[in-house]
C-alpha cells in the first residue's frame, strides 16, 4: 500500500520520532510506514487520519 | 499500573527472574522449586506488561518470528537429533547437567537436556526471525 505520510509529515516540519511520539508508537514503525515496508492496522490508520486531519484514503492509496 | 516503555518491562521480567532462577538454584530443594515456580510467574507477568506495551508494529515482528522462527527451530532441532545423539556427543552436555541437578536419577538430566535443545532451537529459530524481520522492514 502506498501512503503520502513523509510528505503530510515533513510539511508540517515533524520529525519521525514526533510523529511516533503523537502515535504513541516506535520511529521504527512510523519508518517502516512511510517506506511503504508495512501497513497500519485500521486503528492505527484512523490515528494516523486523526492526526493529520485528512481521510485514510487521501493518506493510504492502493498500489 | 505504572506507565513504562516495553523495553523498561522487558528489563524488570529478566532481571527478576534470573535473580529467583540463582536464589532457586543456590536454596534448592523443595523451597527452592517454589522460588523456580515463583521465578516463571515473574517472567510470565512483567512479560505480559512489556507485550501490552508495545507497539503493533512489534508485535507483528513477535508474532511472525514465533509462527515461522519457532517452527523452523523446531523442525531443524530435530533434524539435527539424529548429529546430536551420536556417541560422545551429548554424554559430555548429560554429565553437566547432571552435576548440575545433583539428581541421582539417570533419567532426568536427559529429560532436562531434551527439553533445553528443543527451547534452545525454537529461540534460536526466532531470534534469527526477528532479525530478519527488522532488516526487511528497513
Amino acid at each position: 500500500m502506498k501512503n503520502r505520510i513523509r510528505v503530510l509529515r515533513t510539511e508540517r516540519g515533524w520529525t519521525q520520532a514526533d510523529l511516533a511520539k503523537l502515535l504513541d508508537v516506535s520511529r521504527n514503525s512510523v519508518n517502516a510506514i512511510e517506506n511503504g515496508k508495512y501497513d497500519p492496522s485500521l486503528p492505527l490508520a484512523f490515528s494516523i487520519s486523526e492526526i493529520f486531519k485528512l481521510r485514510i484514503e487521501d493518506i493510504f492509496q492502493k498500489d | 499500573m505504572i506507565r513504562l516503555s516495553a523495553r523498561s518491562w522487558r528489563i524488570i521480567a529478566a532481571l527478576g527472574f534470573w535473580v529467583l532462577i540463582i536464589a532457586a538454584w543456590t536454596v534448592g530443594g523443595s523451597t527452592g522449586l517454589a522460588i523456580a515456580y515463583a521465578a516463571g510467574a515473574w517472567l510470565a507477568a512483567f512479560s505480559l506488561q512489556a507485550w501490552r506495551r508495545q507497539d503493533e508494529f512489534e508485535k507483528s515482528a513477535q508474532k511472525f518470528s514465533w509462527m515461522f522462527g519457532g517452527l523452523f527451530g523446531l523442525l531443524i532441532s530435530l533434524a539435527l537429533l539424529p548429529a546430536a545423539t551420536q556417541p560422545g556427543v551429548i554424554s559430555p552436555l548429560i554429565g553437566w547437567v547432571a552435576d548440575a541437578l545433583g539428581s541421582p536419577d539417570p533419567v532426568t538430566p536427559a529429560f532436562v537436556l531434551g527439553a533445553i535443545y528443543i527451547a534452545l532451537g525454537q529461540l534460536v529459530g526466532f531470534s534469527v526471525c526477528w532479525v530478519g524481520w527488522h532488516i526487511s522492514k528497513r
